[in-house]
């Protein structure tokens, strides 16, 4: 018998901190449903409160342009075997990301598995959209914004406030 | 005057470079979170990271940020005078967006020329300058995430 899990997708820095806030807001729900709490996150992003975490490999470099020529390729390939792994081994039915680009690869697998996905658009995007938002805009059931002003971006985005 | 200088996860050489050479006009306490980067400091205390930077926060009497959004917005959820330094040897250039935020709002200073960073300390220490309260717009979609958890998971 499966276990019940909630897939939470998660890079370094800001997104780790996002995640982290998320994360304690729904303790109690998840708690009381005994819904496990899985993490697919970006190498060395060591997030603490999940209950279990596999790491994928980063989709580019913030400051080489170069490495990104072989980091992109080695990520798509680990991030394909993690999420099918996870898909295996637990009841999935909800992926929950504030990005980065790391989230696209799993986000596609579980579309064609026809599981939900809550996308939150990072909270530092005021006037431009993030590249991944902009593909989640797309293929995420609900996609949420955090400062009123990306509405003009993001129409049918549903504001709410920030974490 | 406690200065807490942070670059959080991303190395930020030519910031902590432009404090650490800087001729301040007193001696001021400086303490600076480097991450990754190469550049020693050699007139200030210094460290790459911690897990207990809300104590830095707390003892500072200003704080010297990168642009990162976590960073700034636990800064002013804290009511902290802070200095924002948007970093540009990242390729991707998306720090100025919060920076803009909270220049247009006056929240805090930005210093968009690295160059200036020490006058712009010193600026803020000698003139009493009134910056306006952040107030936090609190997430209020936890309902909403609840009730696909208990759609999804039943």
């Amino acid at each position: 018998m499966k276990e019940d899990a909630i897939i939470f997708l998660c890079g370094t820095g800001g997104h780790k901190e996002q995640t982290k806030r998320l994360r304690l807001i729904l303790e109690e729900k998840l708690k009381s449903k005994e819904i496990l709490s899985i993490g697919i996150l970006e190498k060395n992003t060591n997030l603490e409160n999940m209950d279990k975490s596999y790491e994928i490999l980063p989709v580019r470099d913030k400051n080489c342009r170069y490495k990104n020529l072989y980091m992109f390729p080695q990520s798509v390939f680990s991030s394909v075997i993690i999420t099918l792994k996870i898909l295996f081994k637990y009841r999935v039915k909800l992926m929950i990301s504030t990005g980065p680009g790391i989230a696209v690869i799993p986000a596609i697998i579980f579309k064609i598995f026809k599981k939900k996905i809550i996308f939150i658009e990072t909270w530092s995007r005021f006037e431009k959209a993030s590249s991944t938002g902009k593909f989640m805009y797309r293929i995420a059931d609900y996609f949420i914004i955090q400062n009123i002003e990306l509405k003009e971006i993001y129409p049918k985005a549903i504001y709410g406030g920030r974490l | 005057m406690n200065i807490f200088v942070t670059v959080g996860t991303t190395p930020f050489d030519t910031l902590i470079e432009a404090i650490d050479t800087f001729n301040f006009k007193e001696r001021l306490n400086i303490t600076m979170q480097i991450s990754t980067g190469k550049y020693v400091p050699k007139n200030y205390k210094f460290f790459d990271f911690t897990e207990r930077i809300n104590e830095y926060y707390e003892q500072a009497n200003i704080v010297v940020t990168h642009a990162g959004a976590g960073s700034i917005y636990n800064l002013l959820e804290k009511g902290k005078k802070i200095i924002i330094v948007p970093n540009l040897d990242r390729i991707d250039k998306h720090q100025d967006e919060i920076s803009n935020y909270v220049y247009k709002n006056n929240y805090g200073k930005v210093c968009y020329s690295i160059k200036e960073i020490g006058e712009n300390i010193e600026k803020l220490i000698e003139c009493n300058i009134d910056l306006e309260k952040y107030t936090k717009v609190d997430f209020f979609c936890t309902k909403m995430i609840e009730e696909i958890i208990d759609i999804e998971y039943n």
